[in-house]
């Protein structure tokens, strides 16, 4: 429920905010301003850094983005594994995952064309797990079970938000916070998924994540003199 | 540096990561309630063990039950569990669910998902699954039936007395008795009990039953009481059974003074035996106006005055005027006992550990009408007063010198 309301707030801030544009846009220069002005790639550096000081963690990440006026299409892509060995428990899983979805640029007069952006994901992972526990409950003695999940598809839903920053010339730089809800397995054994790549633990209906990104924009053509110019030449 | 701060915010959002709660992991609990077909109040199981398939461990505490919380072996997809009952009688029901794993994290392990819980046997009358999500904590997921036993007449003693306003006031009060004898068969009940309630089982094949009350120093009460008997097979589970209905007091002889039909909310009289029993029948006794109430006490360290009540050992004690024992190997704050109506003086013999204390009592008896209801006349009885020691022991004071019922504070003994 609390899931729905975020999503319905942030609906109605983005369509309030583009309402207001709207009103700005020079309809001559309509037609131009939503085809895309370059390609951003670039890497998640948190994930890159965890395979140092995370030793249950192997990880990457993958991102790009392209403009279409003041929405982004955003593609993610990674791979995750985790692998744990304590208390009579040896825990791995590892596999792939990708999010598709869209942002929406609230800094449009930005004259180094930086982003504040709020906006939503659909992500998909496949993974394989195997638990082996060796252990002695109090109760009922020894414990010994070898379990495994293979190819398991999980799907899942993101809010984002987050800033892209211009560092230096093709160089960005930014961040993503990221509220993952509606996680969905289609497991059929009797081990329930524990860790999702892409998406966390599954202990909770909900979950955090966050990217730390390093970019390169190529440009494919010049910005037209929309919107996005106009308050820039309004300065001068 | 500007752009740098940007990513400021980015040092708080990453502390809100969190780690997940090892406590209690399992969800392998299960509730069982206790009922009788046929009715909708809880049922008692008289629990001396539960048994359970992959386990030496006995669970419950002996004890009465209404329900219990039992986990489930989640290492099977099953588990027996065999309920050990007092008087050797055993049930057991086998219980299927689906037990999944999960792990959580490095330092919680991990745990075991119990759900779809089933039944997949039972040897008794009847079971159900109420809820089939196992949980943490115990929720009424099962609920077993027994087959009802409904002849079972349930008397309640209760005491007549004056309130502080002078008003006729009643209230349930404990009686002892040696035992109860019936008038068909050769059973004795409640043998050396001291209770405010007893169940009674009538003759089935009668429409009457009498029981004999025998009190301790052997004066017996009866009372009789006949009823309808019905025959018949209610509940399929359950072979047919005697259903006694339209209960009516034939006769109470005795210093019983008042046997009544317990009333409902409604008004209307208790006449039909139900199991579990309800009561049927009060039975009203007398003011005991001969009950002198002793309370022991003892010093508050580093006090010189202040004293609190103390918890002793008494092997035994008795008074003069009769062999019988009023406190048997007890552990007791305060203990209430009847002085000899037809004398002057009463002794009483305090039986510790390691010695016994004679109390010499003496008082002054007034024989009056203290007690006259509606619907029951008690007669004469003793107003006593000038109660005294007349011998001092040390530790030892009347604090009030007159006997009351119900009663008050008259000797303390300080130890």
């Amino acid at each position: 429920m609390r899931s729905l309301i975020n999503i319905s707030l942030l609906i109605v801030l983005t369509l309030s905010a583009q309402a207001q544009e709207a009103e700005k846009v020079d309809t001559t220069v309509a037609s131009k301003k939503y085809l895309p002005t370059g390609l951003r790639l670039g890497v998640d550096a948190l994930s890159l850094a965890r395979n140092f000081y995370d030793d249950s963690f192997t990880g990457w990440e993958v991102n790009a983005d392209v403009d279409f006026y003041r929405y982004h299409l955003a593609v993610d892509y990674g791979y995750w594994g985790r692998d744990y060995n304590d208390n009579g428990n040896v825990y791995a899983n590892d596999g792939t995952y990708m999010r598709v979805g869209a942002d929406v640029n609230f800094l449009m007069k930005d004259p180094d064309r930086n982003m504040f952006f709020i906006g939503a994901r659909y992500g998909r992972g496949v993974f394989s797990e195997d638990l082996t526990i060796e252990t002695v409950d109090p109760i009922w003695g020894e414990v010994t079970s070898t379990l495994s999940n293979n190819n398991v598809t999980a799907s899942w839903y993101e809010l984002t938000t987050g800033i892209r920053v211009k560092m230096w010339k093709m160089i960005w730089m930014g961040y993503t916070a990221r509220f993952k809800f509606g996680l969905n397995t289609n497991e059929t054994g009797d081990l329930i998924p524990s860790d999702v790549p892409g998406y966390g633990g599954t202990d909770k209906e909900s979950t955090w994540g966050f990217n730390y990104q390093i970019f390169v924009r190529i440009p494919v053509r010049k910005a037209p003199s929309g919107p996005l110019k106009v308050s820039k030449s309004s300065k001068k | 540096m500007k752009k740098a701060s940007w990513f400021v915010i980015l040092l708080f959002a990453v502390s809100c990561l969190d780690d997940p709660d090892c406590f209690q992991l399992n969800n392998n609990i299960i509730g069982i309630s206790f009922r009788v077909l046929g009715s909708t109040k809880p049922d008692t199981l008289l629990v001396v063990g539960v048994e359970m398939s992959g386990t030496d461990s006995i669970f419950l505490e002996p004890a009465k039950y209404i329900n219990a919380a039992l986990p489930l072996n989640f290492t099977t997809s099953s588990t027996n569990v065999i309920f050990h009952q007092l008087g050797g009688l055993s049930n057991s029901m086998n219980l299927g669910y689906l037990a999944r794993t999960q792990f959580v994290s490095d330092d919680c392990g991990s745990r075991f998902v119990l759900s779809d819980l089933q039944i997949l046997g039972s040897d008794f009358d009847s079971v159900r699954v109420l809820d089939p999500q196992p949980d943490k904590v115990a929720r009424n997921n099962i609920e077993v039936y027994r087959c009802p036993e409904p002849y079972f007449l349930t008397v309640v003693f209760r005491d007549l007395y004056l309130n502080s306003a002078g008003d006729e006031a009643k209230r349930t009060g404990g009686i002892k008795l040696s035992g109860i004898n019936d008038s068909y068969s050769s059973t004795t009940y409640y043998e050396d009990a001291a209770l405010a309630t007893f169940y009674l089982p009538v003759d089935t094949l009668s429409d009457q039953t009498t029981f004999d009350f025998i009190q301790p120093d052997g004066t017996t009460n009866q009372l009789t009481v006949q009823y309808t008997r019905t025959y018949q097979k209610r509940y399929n589970p359950c072979d047919p059974k005697t259903f006694v209905t339209g209960l009516s007091i034939v006769d109470a002889e005795s210093d019983f003074v008042l046997s009544e039909m317990v009333l409902d909310s409604e008004g209307e009289e208790k006449s039909t035996l139900t199991d579990p029993p309800e009561a049927n029948v009060y039975v009203y006794r007398c003011p005991r106006t001969n009950l002198v109430k002793i309370d022991f006490k003892e010093r508050v360290p580093n006090t010189s005055s202040s004293v609190r009540t103390d918890t002793v050992f008494l092997k035994s004690v008795r008074v003069n005027y009769t062999p019988q024992i009023l406190y048997d190997n007890t552990l007791a704050t305060t203990i209430t006992v009847p002085i000899d109506e037809t004398a002057q003086t009463t002794d009483v013999y305090l039986e510790y550990e390691t010695r016994t204390d004679t109390l010499r009592l003496s008082y002054t008896a007034h024989p009056s009408r203290v007690f006259i209801s509606e619907t029951a006349d008690c007669g004469a009885q003793g107003i006593y007063s000038n109660l005294e020691l007349t011998e001092t022991i040390t530790g030892v004071t009347v604090k009030a010198d007159s006997l009351r019922f119900p009663v008050v504070s008259n000797i303390e003994i300080i130890n």
